[in-house]
């Protein structure tokens, strides 16, 4: 008797040990709990209005507003947003013409014979491709769109590499100096006649910083702008920051860095998206002006800038030229960094890319 | 006495424990539910994305899996399930229906996998 007894206190009072541990550890869980589910509320702030357009700039375009607005005022914007992401799109179409629209490609078929009266916002986008031009020492060159288009017949194909002569030629008056803009009358003449201008490199990101000032002037205050992977963050998510994902080059739709913005525009140029290989090599829709063949510096390059036409053009310029000399462009701006991505996946920043970094 | 105190410590004790228990419960079932919101059902054959699908739109899909074989997905009321399967296992159709962030189906032979991934809270964009 007296040896269970004494037995089943010792049990009891080693128990009670242990509630306040049980408690405690049961306490730790709830508290984890709690943490995981309330970062997760906190962060799914929903947007108030999604506009998700599929057939320009070929590729898909969603715009995500964060400001609260009127029944009316949601419809109303939706249509301004289609209206302007269409308008656009048609005036930087380099391959079809429209209705009472002096767009780039009634410019391109006039090379050689007329200047043609365009829109500002083309008029502007041209000056800005043409000054970017000089600020990059020529690694953008919105003027070769006539060995693009090689390349893109090429890469159609998928069998062969274009020939060097073909290029070569294509090549002979691919420079901006033969795009004449007359301030006056709004007008842009291509001096040569085998010339053409190509947007590929600057159009979606212009497109995205006009149509942040389209949502500026409508009174928005937090949206984020997508164009494909053209980013633009309008302010932020109701006082939280956005977060951007940069791809993964090696694999498909993952993310590779997560960023943390707000009121800044990111854009990445990639050899993973366009491209086709001829003998186990890839070649990429990124076309360097100096060799005229596919630049294989990066697998990508991303930048953030303030404006989003300036971090496209930068994107693809930083594409095409060495780390070295790219870096030293990158710190020549101000409030303009950018990420590598090296052959071998690893991974280059400029001074205060990683600010930003999640 | 003494056997009072102890008696009263216990049902504390559990009745804490209880508590404890339910609030994680609720915790965890609410988040799981948040989470599924414009979820993605993503079908992958031989470790390539071959479909993705909203969660929420019931439909039927008939996948064409690796070697010539063929899953058939069903997405009904945020549930999805493998109705049917050329692979000899069956593994896949016996699998309980998903619903949840995370939950996948695997069908080994056919080399197919259907997983719930939780839609846009991850992240807002994503630059390419």
């Amino acid at each position: 008797m007296m040896n269970t007894e004494k037995h089943m206190d010792n049990g009891n009072k080693e128990r009670h040990n242990l509630i306040p541990i049980i408690v405690m550890a049961a306490v730790v869980i709830v508290i984890i709990v709690l943490a995981i589910s309330y970062g997760l509320g906190s962060s799914s702030v929903e947007a108030t209005l999604t506009v998700k357009t599929y057939e320009y700039f070929d590729t898909v375009s969603e715009v995500n507003v964060y400001d609260n607005l009127s029944k009316g005022k949601k419809a109303e914007l939706g249509k301004l947003i289609d209206e302007r992401l269409k308008y656009y799109h048609e005036l930087f179409d380099i391959y079809h013409t429209y209705e009472g629209l002096n767009n780039i490609k009634t410019v391109n078929d006039n090379a050689g014979l007329n200047a043609v009266k365009v829109p500002d916002e083309l008029y502007d986008l041209l000056n800005f491709g043409i000054v970017m031009s000089g600020q990059t020492d020529g690694k953008l060159n919105i003027a070769m769109g006539n060995v693009i288009s090689v390349w893109n017949e090429y890469r159609e194909q998928g069998e062969s590499l274009p020939p060097i002569r073909t290029l070569l030629n294509n090549a002979e008056n691919a420079d901006p100096k033969y795009i004449y803009m007359k301030e006056e009358d709004k007008s842009v003449f291509l001096v040569k006649e085998n010339m053409s201008i190509d947007l590929g490199a600057v159009g979606k990101g212009y497109a995205a910083e006009l149509l942040a000032e389209d949502l500026r002037e409508f009174g928005i205050k937090n949206a984020l702008i997508a164009l494909g992977g053209n980013i633009v963050a309008l302010g932020d998510k109701s006082g939280e920051l956005y977060t951007v994902g940069i791809e993964d080059p090696e694999k498909e739709d993952q993310v590779k860095v997560t960023l943390k913005i707000s009121d800044l525009s990111v854009v990445t140029s990639g050899d993973y998206q366009r491209y086709y290989e001829v003998d186990g090599k890839r070649y990429c829709h990124i076309i360097d002006p100096d060799t005229m063949f596919p630049a294989d510096y990066y697998r990508s390059v991303t930048v953030i800038a303030k404006s989003s036409a300036l971090a496209d053009a930068l994107s693809t310029a930083l594409f095409n030229m060495e780390y070295e000399n790219g870096y030293a462009l990158v710190h020549s701006f101000d409030d303009v960094e950018a990420m590598w991505v090296l052959q071998d996946g690893t991974v280059q920043y400029s001074s205060n890319f990683e600010q930003y970094i999640k | 006495m003494m056997k009072d105190k102890k008696l009263k410590n216990e049902l504390y004790f559990i009745a804490g424990a209880l508590i404890v228990a339910a609030i994680a419960f609720i915790i965890i079932n609410r988040y799981k539910m948040i989470s599924t919101e414009n979820a993605s059902v993503v079908i992958e054959v031989d470790g390539r994305t071959v479909a993705t699908y909203p969660l929420c739109e019931d439909r039927i899909v008939e996948i064409e899996s690796y070697n010539g074989g063929r899953n058939i997905v069903s997405i009904k009321d945020g549930k999805v399930n493998v109705t049917e399967a050329s692979c000899p296992d069956k593994i896949c159709v016996n699998h309980k229906a998903i619903k949840y962030n995370g939950e996948s189906i695997i069908c080994l032979p056919n080399r197919m996998t259907v997983t719930i991934v939780a839609g846009s809270s991850e992240t807002d964009g994503k630059t390419y």
